[in-house]
C-alpha cells in the first residue's frame, strides 16, 4: 500500500540569497507502507528541501505530494499530514522543549488534548520501544546525543505516524550513538513495521534499507536496492558520493581483472567472496 | 615547536558532589611536523584535552609545555601561546560573526596588531590556502554562503594567524562526503609545508590514512599512544573501548582467520588492494 506519492514537484526558493541548486526539479517517487526508503545527495542536491515538501512544511510550486492520499496543499488537513508523517533532524539539542524527558515525549500529544492516561500510557510505549524507559524522569541535557535522539524518536512515536521522517539524524553524532540510532531505527522498522524515509551521508546507513534514491541538482538520478545502486561506483563517485568500502574495495579489485562476483556489502560478503576467488585461484 | 603534556590533570567542579576527572596524568610528547590523531568516544577527554593546549583551559594538575612556555604559569603570555597554536573548534562556522568575510578573516591578525598591510596579505594569503577565490568571496556577508564555505571561512581566519600547531576538533563533522575531502586535502597541504597538526576526528579511516600517530583516549586517560599500525593492530583492546577500527582492518583479520597470507598492519584501502592483488594475481594496469 503506498503511503506518500509525490507527482512532478517542483519547488524553488523565492529567496535571492537562497543557492539555486537546492531546488526540486520535477521529482516523482513513492513510499509504499513499511518500506525503508533511503534518500543520498551531496549538499545542494535538493534532498532536504525534498524532505519538507513530504510533510508540507514547503508547498510544491507544481505537481503534488500526497500522504495517505491527502494533498499536502489541503489547508484544512495540514495537520493530519504533520501527524501522519513524523519528523526527527540534525541537531537533537533542538528538538528537546521539556525538562524531563517523559515531558517532552508527552509534549506532542498534550498539545493535542489527548487525556492524561492515554498519554501516560502512550508515552510509556514509545519510550519503551527506543529502550529508553529507563531514562524517563532523567533531564534531557544529561543524556547523550545517541540518547537524545532515541528520545525524538519516542517523541514522534507518541503521536502515532504512519511515517518516520529523518533528515540526517546521525550527522551529529560520534559512530556509537549513529549505531545506537540505526539500531533503534533498524528494530521499529523490521519488529514494528514502520516506514521509514532516512535523508543520509553515510553509506552504511542507507544499505540497512530496503531501497535506495540517489538525488543530483534536484532530481532523482538513481533508485534501486542498496546493492544494484552501490554496485555503481564510478556513477556515485561522479556524482561526488562516497561508496561503502567494501564495494569500493570490489570495484578496485575488478578494475585489475579480478572477477568479483556480485556487489559485496559488508565485510561477511567479501570475505565470502574472496575465499571462493582464492579457490578457484 | 614542540609540545609536551606532563602529568596533565583537570578536574571539573572539585571537591563537589558532581566532581569529575575529564584528564588523569596525561603523557605526551609531540614534535615539530607531526600529524597527530585523536580518537576516543564522546567524554573520553578529547576536547578537554585540547583546550588545554591553547590554554583555553587551565591544568588543575600538571602542565602543558608549548615551546618552552609553561601553560599552567599564570605569567605566561598567553598571546605568544595563542599565536603558536591556532585551534579550529567543532562546527567553527557558528563563530562566524562579521559584516564581510574579509573582516572576519582579519580578526585574528589584527589582534595580533599587525599593521593593514600585512594583515590584508594573510588574508588573502589563508582565502588562497582554503580556496576561497578574493574577488568572489571578500565582501560577501559569511551568512550568505554554504556550510562548506562558512567553514572554510572559519578555518581561513585560524590559518591567517599562520599558527606553527594546528588544532582541529572533527573539522569534517556534519560535512558530505563532497566537503569532507576538501577539508581534509586542505588540512594534508597544511601539513606538507611543515606544520604540526593535531586532528580529533571520529572516522578510524581518515585518522588510518593521515596521522604519523594516534593518540586513544578513554575516561581521561591516554590510554594508548603510536603508529596508526600499532594502535589498529590491537582491535579487540579499541572495541572494548567503544571505538571501530577501519573496515579494511576487520576484513584482514577474518581473512587471516580464514587462512589467507597477508602482510600485518593493513589499515588503507591501498594496503588491502596490493595485498589482495599480489595474492589473487590481479593485473598491475587494467
Amino acid at each position: 500500500m503506498e503511503i506518500i506519492r509525490v507527482s512532478d514537484v517542483y519547488y524553488e526558493y523565492e529567496n535571492p540569497d537562497e543557492p539555486a541548486d537546492m531546488a526540486v526539479k520535477g521529482v516523482s517517487l513513492t513510499v509504499q507502507k513499511g518500506e525503508w526508503l533511503s534518500i543520498i545527495g551531496h549538499n545542494g542536491s535538493g534532498k532536504s528541501t525534498l524532505v519538507k515538501l513530504l510533510n508540507g512544511l514547503f508547498l510544491p510550486k507544481s505537481g503534488a505530494v500526497l500522504v495517505d492520499n491527502i494533498d499536502t496543499r489541503d489547508e484544512q488537513r495540514i495537520w493530519d499530514v504533520r501527524q501522519k508523517v513524523g519528523m526527527i533532524f540534525q541537531n537533537p539539542d533542538n528538538q528537546m522543549v521539556a525538562t524531563i524527558v517523559e515531558e517532552d515525549v508527552a509534549f506532542g500529544l498534550e498539545n493535542l488534548g489527548v487525556p492524561p492516561q492515554e498519554i501516560q500510557r502512550r508515552v510509556y510505549q514509545a519510550l519503551k520501544a527506543v529502550g529508553m524507559t529507563q531514562y524517563a524522569a532523567s533531564a534531557p541535557h544529561m543524556l547523550s546525543g545517541g540518547q537524545k535522539q532515541r528520545v525524538a524518536i519516542a517523541g514522534v512515536l507518541a503521536m502515532k505516524p504512519d511515517v518516520i521522517l529523518m533528515d540526517e539524524p546521525t550527522a551529529m553524532l560520534d559512530p556509537s550513538g549513529r549505531r545506537e540510532v540505526m539500531d533503534t531505527v533498524q528494530r521499529l522498522h523490521e519488529e514494528e513495521g514502520m516506514t521509514v524515509v532516512l535523508i543520509t551521508h553515510f553509506m552504511e546507513e542507507a544499505l540497512r534499507g530496503d531501497r535506495v534514491i540517489v538525488m543530483e541538482k534536484g532530481q532523482t538520478v538513481m533508485e534501486g536496492e542498496p546493492a544494484q545502486v552501490f554496485s555503481q561506483v564510478e556513477r556515485l563517485k561522479d556524482i561526488g558520493l562516497d561508496v561503502p568500502p567494501m564495494t569500493e574495495l570490489a570495484h578496485r579489485l575488478r578494475a585489475h581483472g579480478i572477477d568479483v562476483h556480485g556487489a559485496p556489502m559488508n565485510v561477511e560478503e567479501m570475505v565470502e567472496e574472496l575465499c571462493r576467488l582464492k579457490q578457484e585461484n | 615547536m614542540p609540545v609536551e603534556a606532563r602529568e596533565l590533570t583537570h578536574t571539573y567542579n572539585a571537591d563537589s558532589p558532581f566532581e569529575s576527572t575529564a584528564l588523569d596524568k596525561v603523557n605526551f610528547k609531540i614534535q615539530d611536523g607531526e600529524f597527530i590523531g585523536i580518537i576516543g568516544h564522546t567524554g573520553s577527554g578529547k576536547s578537554t584535552l585540547i583546550q588545554h593546549l591553547n590554554g583555553l583551559l587551565k591544568p588543575t594538575g600538571g602542565t602543558v609545555i608549548v615551546n618552552g612556555m609553561d601553560l599552567a604559569d599564570k605569567s605566561t603570555n598567553m598571546k605568544e601561546v595563542r599565536r603558536t597554536i591556532g585551534l579550529v573548534f567543532q562546527y567553527p562556522e557558528y563563530q562566524l560573526f562579521e559584516e564581510t568575510v574579509e573582516k572576519d578573516i582579519a580578526f585574528g591578525p589584527k589582534n595580533l596588531g599587525l599593521d593593514e598591510k600585512k594583515i590584508a596579505a594573510r588574508v588573502r594569503d589563508a582565502m588562497r590556502l582554503v580556496d576561497l577565490d578574493y574577488a568572489q568571496f571578500a565582501n560577501k556577508s559569511p551568512f550568505e554562503l554554504s556550510g562548506g564555505q562558512k567553514r572554510r571561512v572559519a578555518i581561513a581566519g585560524v590559518l591567517a594567524m599562520e599558527p606553527d600547531i594546528l588544532i582541529l576538533d572533527e573539522p569534517t563533522a556534519g560535512l558530505d562526503p563532497y566537503g569532507r575531502d576538501y577539508i581534509l586535502s586542505l588540512v594534508e597541504n597544511w601539513h606538507k609545508l611543515g606544520r604540526t597538526i593535531l586532528m580529533v576526528s571520529h572516522s578510524m579511516d581518515d585518522v588510518a590514512r593521515f596521522a604519523d600517530r594516534i593518540f586513544v583516549m578513554n575516561h581521561g586517560r591516554l590510554e594508548m599512544q603510536g603508529t596508526p599500525d600499532e594502535v589498529f593492530d590491537q582491535e579487540e583492546r579499541l572495541r572494548a573501548m567503544g571505538l571501530d577500527v577501519p573496515a579494511v582492518t576487520t576484513l584482514a583479520g577474518e581473512l587471516s582467520r580464514r587462512g589467507f597470507d597477508l602482510p600485518r598492519h593493513i589499515h588503507t584501502m591501498d594496503e588491502m588492494e596490493r595485498a589482495l592483488l599480489s595474492l589473487l594475481g590481479g593485473k598491475e594496469h587494467a
